[in-house]
């Protein structure tokens, strides 16, 4: 209260007499009053930005809304713009799909393609015209002089057990004539996935044991949905959908969030108060949690400039200034980096959240472990040599993961199995494509692309020698790309999913593929 | 400035120094700052008198000295010199030893000036004078250069790291000896003229003080009441605001249009040095505002820098609108002492150039600097003679001054700005004459417009709108009183801000993380 201190003529008397009156005023007005206030102009506030956000474009990659059987799903009537990889606005319609003027019914002579697959199907980096779905149409309504049309199924980080469901589900309602799988690297693995903070990795199991009948089970689910974090998510769910500002706290989550001890701690205040405080107030007792907590705000707040002297050449700088997320490798090499977001970031994943058994297990064993909490024995399985252990070990380990890798290989076919008889029962054939990836054809330096033994050559492999002994019909759209130049390569992918130019190259693959198919049906029916 | 003309590239003269250390820990857009301002703070207000003064010193060094600690020593000499050579000086005018102060002046000027001159021209300096001499001994094949003369130019002693804010401190020293040579009183305690020199807010880029306001401020700085309170804290979030959501993402965006010796479309390179104007006033005027902002919270108001210097309507405006404490130090120190507009039209015009020169050469040793400088002078000079042609002819003056005249002469100067910052920031002659072929549109082939899918990912333009928008209606409502004032301007009650406040704070703190660029890339920054 300075002016009472400081000398004051008459005229500044006045005006102190009526600050202190208005003073006095203000202070009538009660608290709940003041605090209604702000609460309305920070509800003004966001919804400006909310709408700044909404013309940039920014804020808009959240696109997964909760289910009950699969897991998740795409959200329905959602702007989606990808910023991550590529460029490209979407409009998810009622149904969850791209294609906003499909209706459920199919039109008389039309001939329908459904694809099934994950991110690499789903293209959201690239506009809906440049994905292979819609290549593919216009060249096969072309040439094969049929109205054909393709529908795209393809969801963000989707295993084969969770296509097999969505087929049940969703597709089928559209009467396809053919369903088009697209295999991913490491699909077979997705198949046998723990959830975590992710709702991006929240999937079904399945299992076929030798023998035995193929067993699908959400139980990973629905006791994921009793989380604290499920239920949160669920509680904002309208938020989810209709805020960018939530598609940004998403976005941050994703990319540096979970796995940083600050945010966790952050995001377990929010959702259990109670539990957390009582965690931290335990905490506090003991002087290192300190240390570790400062060094946890330090990492997540501190932001990574480079400085750029105006009078020094940049001769350096220039190699770094072509390093972008589009075409170099992952700058981000955290371990948080959920599975739809490349090959190589995905095996990190896989490490934690597989369950790979480290000794050989009984099955019952094994179910066990699947549904314990991620232990430390998964980084264990490994295939890099590890010198601290012994040999022995590592070679009981080996035999495991060649184990795993038989069950996981049994499990798909009994999916693939399973899905061919179903599109049989509603009139569709069902063929299997083999998706180009980049850990094959443009690696990123540095980082192990095999799982359980087996690089993704392998796995397309097995994926040949299922569909060869169950008559399913087959498409390699990975091999003919190994024949052409690095740089060519290179121009097929961002840094995990297609460009342009590779959606453009699996269209032109499928093409004669998919012709020689809408051939024989045409035939077939026409002998009819 | 990099070349070689070794053959067999045995050596290279000059070779891209070793990067100096990275960024200086303590940055104003750094989470450390946030932690350290409140602490200094807190405790320069707890104090008072010697104490408060040798707190202010401390908190000084310490910032300065969170980059490279030895330079804080530097820092510390040159104050202590100054100091010494203050008191010598105004002793000995007083003394009516008009010689023995000259000397003592001289002496200050050429350490001030050398320290500057050594750090930052050395290297520009050397790498010339090698140049020159290699360029002699190869056109005379007769001179054969020692290999010890060749292993000289190459040793590391000989590649300087700038001391962060240089220009800055060592400028305020000329001034200081220059202002107690012509008769103003000297600095008595040690103290206030450390905190002068090291004064943290203003000690990496500025504003350039004027000793007799800080010292006048600093021995009875404003009590820091609410309504101080809220200007320091608006001006930070305004600064911080400026450079994290509009600088730096402009800056990474336009960043490969500076660094590639492709063609680049007219397109491309407009927007290149259109966008650098923007992100250099945003980052240099954020910078200062964050500046400005903290010594306010230590009751000290520092001299404004920016006075909305791209609305302005010729280029003399412009540069009394831009870095204007460079622009009056230049004015004082530099104009006034080559003689300034006393000696005919002929000298101004000439000491115009050469005091933009100067201001060139002040932004960093490079012949692109230097041109760039003349560049401007030869721009207020042309200004000039219009002015007076202009004078003679009364209807063209008028129409100049209509509507139409000043925005064509505002979009003109915009474009000599965009043309010569373009030169600022290039970082060599061969990058901007690229840059300048691409704006005159002298481009080979029709090279596409490559920044356009950058500037829309990145959401740079709804938020730079949105921020201008918002930039006038504050402005409007600053300046006429509106049904608003009394929301906005009320203090708030207790210790709350006002509530409107509070909300665009929490809208500019999204938009900053929003803005935050998806990849790494080099920001420019200012070390002088």
């Amino acid at each position: 209260m300075a002016s009472l201190t400081q000398p004051t003529t008459n005229k500044s008397n006045t005006a102190s007499v009526n600050d202190l009156e208005r003073l006095a005023a203000s202070k009538k007005s009660s608290p709940l009053k003041t605090l209604a206030k702000y609460l309305v102009w920070q509800i003004i506030g966001l919804l400006c930005v909310e709408a700044v956000l909404g013309f940039a474009g920014l804020g808009e990659e959240e696109l997964f809304a909760i289910d009950k059987t699969l897991g998740m799903t795409h959200m329905t009537d959602k702007s989606v713009t990808w910023r991550k990889e590529g460029y490209a606005h979407s409009y998810l319609n009622w149904d969850g799909l791209r294609e906003s003027a499909v209706t459920v019914a199919k039109p008389v002579g039309t001939y329908r393609i459904a694809l099934l697959g994950d991110s690499m199907v789903e293209g959201l980096q690239v506009p809906l015209e440049e994905t292979f779905g819609q290549k593919l149409e216009k060249e096969l309504t072309a040439r094969s002089g049929k109205k054909v049309q393709v529908i795209n199924f393809g969801t963000s980080g989707y295993s084969t057990v969770q296509e097999a469901l969505l087929l049940k589900s969703k597709v089928f309602k559209y009467s396809p004539d053919m369903v088009l799988l697209g295999y991913d690297a490491r699909d077979m693995f997705e198949n046998w996935s723990t959830p975590d903070q992710s709702l991006a990795n929240v999937r079904p199991y399945a299992l076929k044991l030798p023998g035995q009948k193929l067993v699908i089970d959400n139980g990973s689910v629905t006791s994921w949905l009793k989380t604290p974090r499920a239920k949160f998510l669920t509680s904002i769910g309208w938020i989810r959908s209709h805020s960018r500002i939530w598609g940004l706290i998403s976005a941050a989550e994703t990319e540096a969030g979970f796995h940083n001890p600050v945010y966790a701690t952050l995001m377990a205040l929010f959702t259990q108060p109670g539990k957390t405080l009582k965690k931290l107030w335990k905490d506090a007792q003991d002087p290192r949690s300190w240390q570790d907590a400062v060094n946890g705000v330090v990492a997540l707040a501190t932001p990574s400039f480079k400085i750029q002297f105006f009078d020094k050449p940049k001769a350096p700088a220039i190699k770094d200034l072509a390093v972008t997320s589009e075409t170099g490798p992952a700058i981000k090499k955290d371990l948080a980096v959920t599975s739809e977001t490349g090959p190589a970031i995905k095996k990190d994943l896989a490490v934690t959240s597989e369950t790979g058994p480290a000794m050989p297990l009984k099955t019952e064993k094994l179910k066990a472990i699947a549904a314990a909490p991620k232990s430390k024995t998964i980084e264990q399985t490994s295939t890099v040599a590890d010198p601290t252990i012994s040999a022995a070990d590592a070679a009981a380990n080996k035999k495991a993961a060649s184990i795993f890798l038989n069950l996981m290989k049994n499990t798909l076919e009994g999916l693939l199995q399973d899905m061919q008889s179903d599109c049989k029962k509603h009139g569709a054939i069902f063929c299997v494509q083999a998706l180009p990836s980049r850990a094959i054809l443009s690696p990123i330096a540095g980082m192990d692309a095999t799982t359980y033994g087996t690089s993704y050559e392998g796995e397309v492999e097995s994926l040949h020698d299922i569909c060869g002994k169950d008559h399913i019909p087959f498409v390699d759209v990975l091999h003919p790309a190994t024949s052409y130049t690095k740089k060519e390569q290179e121009n097929l992918f961002y840094s995990a999913h297609l460009t342009p130019a590779g959606h453009n190259y699996v269209a032109t693959v499928l093409e004669p593929f998919l012709l020689e198919q809408i051939k024989t049906a045409k035939a077939q029916a026409l002998e009819k | 400035m990099h070349f070689c003309t070794d053959p067999k590239r045995i050596f290279c003269p000059i070779q891209q120094d070793k990067p100096p250390r990275d960024k200086p820990r303590v940055i104003f857009s750094s989470l450390q700052y946030f932690l350290f301002l409140p602490f200094a703070v807190f405790c320069y207000w707890q104090t008072s008198g010697k104490t408060r003064q040798l707190v202010t010193v401390l908190a000084s060094y310490i910032f300065y000295m969170s980059w490279l600690p030895i330079y804080g020593l530097l820092l510390l000499a040159m104050t202590a010199a100054n100091y010494l050579l203050g008191l010598g000086i105004e002793n000995a005018r007083e003394k009516n030893q008009k010689k023995l102060a000259t000397a003592y002046l001289i002496l200050g000027l050429l350490i001030d000036v050398g320290v500057l001159c050594y750090y930052k021209y050395f290297n520009f300096i050397f790498e010339n004078a090698v140049r020159a001499v290699i360029t002699t001994s190869t056109i005379f094949p007769q001179i054969h250069l020692s290999s010890n003369f060749l292993h000289l130019a190459d040793s590391p002693f000989l590649s300087v790291v700038l001391p962060l804010g240089i220009s800055f401190f060592v400028f305020e020293f000329v001034h200081y000896l220059a202002d107690v040579y012509r008769g103003h009183k000297s600095v008595g305690s040690f103290l206030v003229f450390a905190s002068f020199a090291a004064f943290f807010p203003s000690q990496i880029a500025g504003p350039i003080k004027r000793y007799q306001d800080f010292v006048t401020q600093f021995a009875n700085p404003t009590p820091l009441t609410l309504p101080l309170f809220y200007e320091g804290a608006s001006l930070i979030m305004q600064g911080l605001f400026k450079k994290v959501a509009l600088a730096d993402p402009l800056g990474a965006i336009i960043a490969p249009s500076f660094a590639t010796m492709g063609s680049l479309s007219m397109a491309d390179a407009w927007v290149a040095a259109a966008g650098f104007v923007i992100q250099v006033y945003c980052d240099f005027s954020g910078y200062t505002d964050m500046g400005r902002g903290s010594a306010l919270l230590m009751g000290i108001r520092l001299p404004i820098n920016f006075d909305l210097p791209l609305l302005s309507k010729d280029i003399s405006t412009l540069w009394r609108k831009w870095h204007m404490s460079l622009g009056s130090w230049l004015r004082d120190y530099v104009y006034i002492s080559l003689g300034g507009s006393r000696i005919g039209a002929f000298g101004q015009m000439r000491n115009l150039v050469i005091t933009m020169i100067v201001c060139g050469l002040w932004h960093g040793a490079s012949w692109h600097y230097i041109l760039w400088g003349a560049l401007q002078g030869l721009g207020m000079t042309v200004h000039r003679l219009w002015c007076s042609f202009l004078k003679e002819r009364p209807t063209l003056e008028s129409a100049s001054q209509t509507v139409l005249g000043n925005i064509f002469s505002a979009v003109l100067t915009m474009a000599f700005v965009c043309a010569t910052f373009g030169l600022f920031r290039s970082p060599d002659m061969p990058h901007a004459l690229n840059l300048w072929s691409g704006m005159a549109g002298l481009t080979q082939n029709n090279a596409a417009f490559s920044l356009m899918l950058p500037l829309l990912k990145s959401g740079i333009l709804p938020i730079l709108i949105a921020y201008f928008a918002f930039w006038l209606l504050t402005s409007y409502l600053r300046k006429h009183p509106t049904l608003l004032d009394g929301l906005v301007k009320e203090p708030g009650g207790g210790l709350f801000l006002n509530p409107v406040r509070m909300a665009t704070w929490t809208a500019a703190l999204i938009l900053m993380v929003a803005s935050k660029p998806l990849e790494a890339v080099p920001f420019v920054y200012f070390q002088f």
